[in-house]
């Protein structure tokens, strides 16, 4: 979605723009989120950054721009600034209990390790390269599974099997998975 | 700090990594759907200058809701004995009141129709945003004018007036009475296995447009839910499970508490501003490592005598249960045929197989729900990894106790239960995982499908 299509349609209506403002970047929005503070958040946390993300978005984004490429960049931006706000209050939060773990800390500050970061960002591609050779639906069953922390109820729902046949698939697939990174000399 | 995933190691990624990600199926549509009302709510809510948008402020902090809590395990399970007492009072105090009254169904069919707050939000030459929140009730109308904050976010103040005028002066489109009924309909419709479900309506905060409250059982606990009517529809303010345990309220000082065994004590209060505002959450209960019972304001470890005194300033206000109304059970009917579950645990030779520390201390047999619809041939009931869906609590007991019987609570509401028998110890939850049984309350088939310590454990009907 441009930014003048945004425009254009929340002329119209606000609120058409911004379901499909949603729509469209929900799954991108949460991802990045996600990504950024899954380690240490809850579900709800998570869920409810997201919705701040649109808000702030809806809020703030200057509709009478002539913007004429994708959003998805502003979006971006949006969602990782708000990410990494949450991040820090909840790592402020915890403190209150107990440190963040040393990983936590060697990622959070990673941004200036460009040697690390690319080492790290080659592994990750690899991973979701060797993923992706498991096929669907397994990929999509090991992602929400053991990154996304969901439960093979909420997996079956998503991907409209059954629970067992989730739980089933799910720990083949993890077999698989590791199979594959043995291969790459790559260990989870 | 959350357990570790296999695949951790994605997170952190570059933009491409999480291209690549989103690029795959990620939220059902129900968490869509939450997501989106939720953020439909905080944007309201900028609009109206509640919450401080991150263009306008660089910490972001947002001031709604209510702080939310996480039960453990244990929690879960052992709080369901509090939670079945003060339903059983409920359900009985409710049927008395209702006998008492001829059967009236509460707010259905209420003459004293009360409309709907509607707020308009209007934006002057100086670029700032004026919103007027008009709500009505039988006797009279509340009109509040809130001054906002300029778009660009260089003023917070917001100003507050309220004046009163006859109620015929606004009429809108939805009541308050239809749109509780309409959310108790979308509640009772959720596929969230509510029991028994109660709502009351009540005006917690003088506002003349009543708070909408849920009470409801979901196999484990009571759960109680808050709801305030935002004009068109009442919009939930509960932390995720609601609010656990017996909800009393205090109507003349806009307050409600929630308490029960092994439950923390809220002591919250529905402002004028319709947000719930905790002022005080408590908690006392067993703590291994001093082996003594300890006593918690907020995350703040105090003495007894300060708790006590917390509790003994809320002591003074008249506390009493909401009278509510029966909505419906989900599946609108309760039909138990099963035989009593039992499980003798030897609990001295669990001690010498190894499987049990010995030691003198508190055990409790728990239950845990698995799904009922898995294969009873190809799934492991017995570990740690497998799917728990809740559960109920059963006996306390001794680990001197020798070989105990425990009973499976009997809440099957004619409905199919894979149930697992645990030994649950300690503040970290710990828990032994003893055998499963397949229990059909409809029918009354049962079966045992997993014992996993045969020569100390007898489950058996």
């Amino acid at each position: 979605m441009t930014g003048i299509e945004y425009s254009a349609l929340y002329e119209k209506s606000p609120d058409k723009a911004y379901k499909e403002l949603f729509d469209t970047y929900c799954n991108y929005v949460y991802t990045i989120v996600y990504n950024k503070i899954g380690r240490i958040a809850s579900a709800e946390d998570v869920e409810e950054t997201v919705s701040d993300i649109f808000a702030d978005i809806f809020f703030s984004y200057d509709t009478d721009s002539k913007y004429e490429n994708d959003m998805q960049g502003y979006v971006n931006t949006v969602a990782k600034r708000k990410a990494i706000n949450t991040y820090h209050r909840l790592c402020a939060r915890a403190s209150h209990y107990s440190e963040p773990d040393e990983e936590t800390f060697t990622r959070l500050s990673s941004d200036t390790d460009i040697e690390g970061d690319s080492d790290r960002s080659e592994l990750q591609r690899i991973i979701l390269n060797k993923i992706d050779q498991l096929g669907e639906p397994d990929s999509t069953i090991v992602l929400q599974k053991f990154y996304y922390d969901k439960k093979s109820g909420d997996i079956a729902k998503l991907l409209k099997m059954k629970a067992p046949a989730v739980r089933m698939r799910c720990k083949r697939a993890m077999n698989r998975l590791k199979e594959l990174l043995t291969e790459e000399g790559i260990s989870l | 700090m959350k357990r570790k995933k296999e695949l951790d190691i994605l997170l952190n990624g570059n933009d491409e990594i999480v291209e690549t990600l989103a690029l795959r199926p990620v939220l059902t549509k129900k968490e869509r759907e939450k997501m989106l009302e939720m953020s439909k709510r905080k944007l309201a809510d900028m609009k109206a200058g509640f919450v401080i948008s991150d263009s306008d402020n660089e910490s972001g902090d947002s001031v709604r809701g209510v702080e939310h809590y996480n039960r453990s395990i244990i929690m879960r399970r052992v709080m369901a004995a509090a939670a079945c007492l003060v339903v059983a009072g409920g359900i009985a105090g409710t049927a008395m009141l209702m006998k008492k009254n001829g059967g009236s169904r509460g707010v259905k069919g209420d003459s004293n129709i009360i409309n709907p707050a509607v707020a308009t939000t209007s934006e002057n030459d100086e670029n700032e945003t004026n919103t007027t929140i008009v709500s009505t009730s039988v006797n009279k109308t509340t009109v509040t004018s809130v001054g906002t904050a300029d778009i660009t976010g260089t003023s917070s103040d917001i100003q507050t007036t309220s004046v009163f005028i006859p109620s015929t002066a606004v009429n809108g489109e939805v009541s308050a009475e239809e749109a509780a009924l309409s959310y108790m309909e979308a509640f009772t419709a959720d596929d969230a296995g509510h029991l028994n479900i109660q709502y009351a309506l009540i005006d917690m905060n003088k506002d003349n447009v009543p708070e909408l409250f849920i009470s409801c059982e979901n196999q484990v606990a009571t759960e109680n839910y808050v709801c305030v009517f935002d004009g068109n529809q009442y919009i939930d303010q509960s932390p995720e499970h609601g609010f656990g345990g017996n909800l009393m309220i205090s109507p003349e000082n806009g307050m409600f508490t929630t308490s029960g065994k092994y439950l923390r004590t809220i002591y919250a209060k529905i402002g004028s501003d319709n947000k719930i505002e905790v002022l005080d959450d408590l908690a006392s209960w067993w703590e291994a490592e001093s082996e003594s019972i300890c006593y918690w304001h907020g995350n703040e470890k105090i003495t007894e005598s300060e708790y006590q005194n917390i509790i003994s300033q809320y002591s003074v206000y008249n506390w009493t249960e909401p009278e509510y109304t029966f909505y419906a059970e989900k599946d609108g009917y309760y039909i138990d045929n099963a035989p009593d579950l039992h499980t003798d645990i030897n609990i001295d030779k669990l001690i010498e197989m190894g499987v049990l520390p010995a030691g003198d201390r508190e055990i409790t047999v728990c239950y845990g729900f698995l799904d009922s619809e898995a294969d009873a041939a190809s799934t492991d009931f017995l570990s740690a990894d497998s799917e728990d869906f809740g559960g109920v609590v059963g006996g306390e007991y001794s680990t001197s106790s020798g070989t105990i019987s425990d009973v499976y609570p009997h809440y099957g509401h004619g409905r199919r239960f894979r149930i697992r028998a645990e030994i649950h110890e300690g503040p970290d939850n710990k828990s032994y995982l003893l055998a499963a049984a397949d229990v059909d309350y409809a029918t009354g088939e049962c079966k045992i499908i997993e014992n996993k310590y045969p020569d100390a454990v007898n489950m058996h009907f």
